[in-house]
């Protein structure tokens, strides 16, 4: 019974997944000039070079990481909307931490890239810690703050990006490009794949045995499932902000690696959408750690699709948003424990939830 | 404070309080019907495109605010639909229509305008100058508002009865107590929250198009996360119309203080932070307030 509607939830996921594609060819074949032309750089433009191939494999690194960061909250019933903020801040403080090392390094790069992305990690963490220490003294929604404290950072780092922190010799409201030691070892040059996308794969890995064979990470699931019910069982409160925590560090470690990977700079609104990408990545994996894998590897393709489309026809590089928005709109998330509503309609329906721990 | 000061705040308070308070009364239907809708910040940037779109093919304000409420709903409908007709998750699907207008109005704005860009309505400036007694301090804040503050006042009573003193709200907020609930009323309780929904686009979209009656423009971004802090409106005036109202009011007071802060040596860049500080801060202690009690 319950596998029957695993798959079932998987055939929904896939069906959502194609009817946004669909769309997409539809959108191609109506608005271009030269449909044939736009599908092909649409769906097959990506994989056409090595160099395209190996750019969306990087692209899919930091949106996995901010994926992971969403499964593991979403798993333990926190909804962390601030991904996209807490990125931005991890974008910042890993520039900041290589500034303050120096233009001639004092450190080894073996020491120097850890400790930026530890940086970054740890400002992520910070933001949601504050979301995490709202709900448990006040009970104040973790949606709403982290939402808000986002929004709040998101015009924090861009001031502090295009203001206090700008490189002044460039025109891009940027800081300055990082001294080439300083950067994401490239694994196949002269495409922008660097260790960023491999770490992000490792972080799965490890992501999945956290949840799948871990005592904590089960303990996480369970009080995700029924906070009231887990804690009758001696689970403490701690878990879910403990969470909500490591879901920030993960995604401000996703910001780290735009700024140390192909950017090698912190530019104003470099997150472009991670943070809520990585969300949507999430929920197409059903917060499975290792389902994010090709879930990030499809919206990374939509992106480099959309891009080049957009490059040899007339269409919009927007295309991809409304792709992945449609796929979100029906991506049937019955998974997800947390809010009222949700548990209310599916009490309502009868059912026993079929758990985001499965 | 000065008195002039105290008034000039008082202005832009209400003004800042009324798109807001439409767009959270229409989110209070759906938290009613307990289907609380997240679409509210898509909803109002969509008005506002479709504002901004309808007054420069018509020259009329009407029927660009009409526009709004159409676009507002449309995407409601979206929302609604996928998580009544399709059992979709209606968080999710609300996310999903906040990400899906960016991206639509942009390639609509591209394709209609030549621009991603500002949308100039010159018409829409129209409804957004103040009366003649805007100058009387205090007076002028209630009497001298732009015509669009009265519109939006009539939109926030209209729901608010709505959800208070009609048999739809009653059914409405049967149907947000359970399946069982209503249907033992025989209230067929997925079209109200499908209503709800639209209701509550409608409301969000004629948020939008005064926002953007106020630059008499359509501009990227311009609704700027009021959508969300319309929904932390619910929430901190505990899901009931007059508190929803208040607690609009307060938060349009926070951002004509932050709006005033300029003076206090903020960039305006970093101003615009503020709002939100001040919205998660006054949802923290509203909410810490509330379980002390």
């Amino acid at each position: 019974m319950r596998s029957r509607a695993r798959s079932e939830a998987w055939l929904a996921r896939i069906a959502a997944l194609s009817l946004a594609l669909a769309l997409a060819a539809a959108y191609a074949v109506l608005a271009s000039s030269e449909p044939r032309r736009a599908l092909a750089a649409f769906f097959i433009g990506p994989f056409s070079s090595p160099y395209t191939f190996f750019a969306l494999l990087e692209n899919a690194g930091p949106l996995l990481v901010c994926a992971l960061g969403a499964a593991i909250a979403f798993r333990s019933g926190a909804f962390n909307l601030g991904g996209e903020g807490q990125a931005a801040v991890g974008c910042l403080a890993s520039a900041l931490v290589l500034r303050a090392l120096g233009p001639s390094p004092s450190l080894e790069p073996g020491l120097a890239l850890p400790l930026a992305l530890l940086g970054a990690a740890a400002a992520g963490a910070a933001l949601a810690s504050l979301s995490a220490f709202a709900e448990s003294w006040s009970g104040a929604e973790i949606l709403l703050t982290t939402f808000l404290l986002s929004q709040a950072a998101l015009i924090t780092v861009d001031w502090a990006i295009g203001g206090p922190f700008r490189d002044l010799g460039s025109n891009l409201l940027a800081m300055a490009p990082l001294p080439g030691q300083y950067r994401l070892p490239r694994l196949a040059p002269p495409s922008p794949l660097s260790l960023g996308a491999a770490l992000a794969l490792g972080l799965a890995l490890a992501a999945s045995l956290f949840v799948g064979r871990t005592r904590l990470g089960y303990e996480l699931s369970l009080y995700g499932r029924g906070p009231g019910f887990a804690r009758a069982s001696g689970l403490g409160k701690a878990l879910g902000s403990g969470a909500l925590i490591l879901s920030g560090a993960l995604s401000g470690l996703a910001g780290g690696l735009l700024v140390l990977g192909q950017a090698g700079r912190a530019v104003e609104g470099m997150t472009g959408g991670v943070g809520w990408n990585g969300l949507a990545a999430a929920l197409i994996a059903n917060n499975a750690p290792l389902a994010a894998i090709p879930s990030a590897l499809f919206l990374s393709w939509l992106d480099a699709g959309a891009r080049q489309a957009s490059i040899v026809s007339d269409l919009s590089p927007d295309a991809s948003t409304v792709m992945k928005a449609v796929a979100l709109l029906l991506i049937t998330a019955r998974y997800l424990p947390g809010i009222g509503t949700w548990r209310k309609r599916r009490l309502a329906r009868g059912r026993t939830g079929q758990g985001a721990g499965q | 404070m000065s008195i002039d000061l105290a008034a000039s705040l008082l202005t832009v308070a209400l003004a800042a309080a009324a798109p807001l308070a439409v767009a959270a009364l229409g989110g209070l239907l759906t938290e009613a019907a307990g289907s609380l809708s997240v679409a509210l910040e898509g909803c109002m940037l969509l008005g506002a495109f479709a504002a901004a779109a309808a007054a420069r093919a018509s020259d009329s304000v009407t029927l660009a605010i009409l526009a709004a409420i159409a676009a507002g709903m449309l995407l409601a409908a979206l929302v609604g639909g996928a998580a009544g007709a399709l059992g979709a998750d209606v968080f999710i699907a609300g996310l999903a229509a906040n990400l899906l207008a960016p991206g639509a109005i942009s390639i609509a704005s591209q394709a209609l305008f030549g621009t991603k860009g500002v949308v100039q309505a010159e018409v829409l400036g129209s409804y957004a100058r103040q009366g003649p007694l805007s100058s009387i301090p205090f007076i002028g804040a209630l009497l001298g508002q732009e015509p669009l503050f009265y519109v939006l006042s009539g939109a926030a009573a209209l729901l608010a009865a709505t959800y208070s003193k009609t048999v739809f709200g009653l059914r409405l907020r049967a149907a947000g107590e359970g399946r069982e609930v209503s249907e033992a009323a025989g209230i067929a309780s997925g079209r109200y929250r499908f209503a709800a929904h639209l209701a509550a686009g409608g409301a969000a979209g004629l948020a939008g198009a005064a926002l953007a009656s106020h630059v008499a423009a359509f501009v990227p971004g311009l609704s700027a996360g009021r959508g969300w802090i319309a929904l932390v409106a619910i929430y901190l005036g505990g899901k009931r119309p007059l508190g929803v109202i208040l607690a609009c009011l307060g938060l349009g007071l926070l951002i004509a203080v932050s709006n005033a802060a300029q003076g206090l040596g903020l960039t305006a860049e970093l101003l615009a932070a503020l709002p939100f500080v001040a919205t998660a801060l006054a949802l923290v202690a509203w909410k810490r307030l509330e379980r002390r009690a």
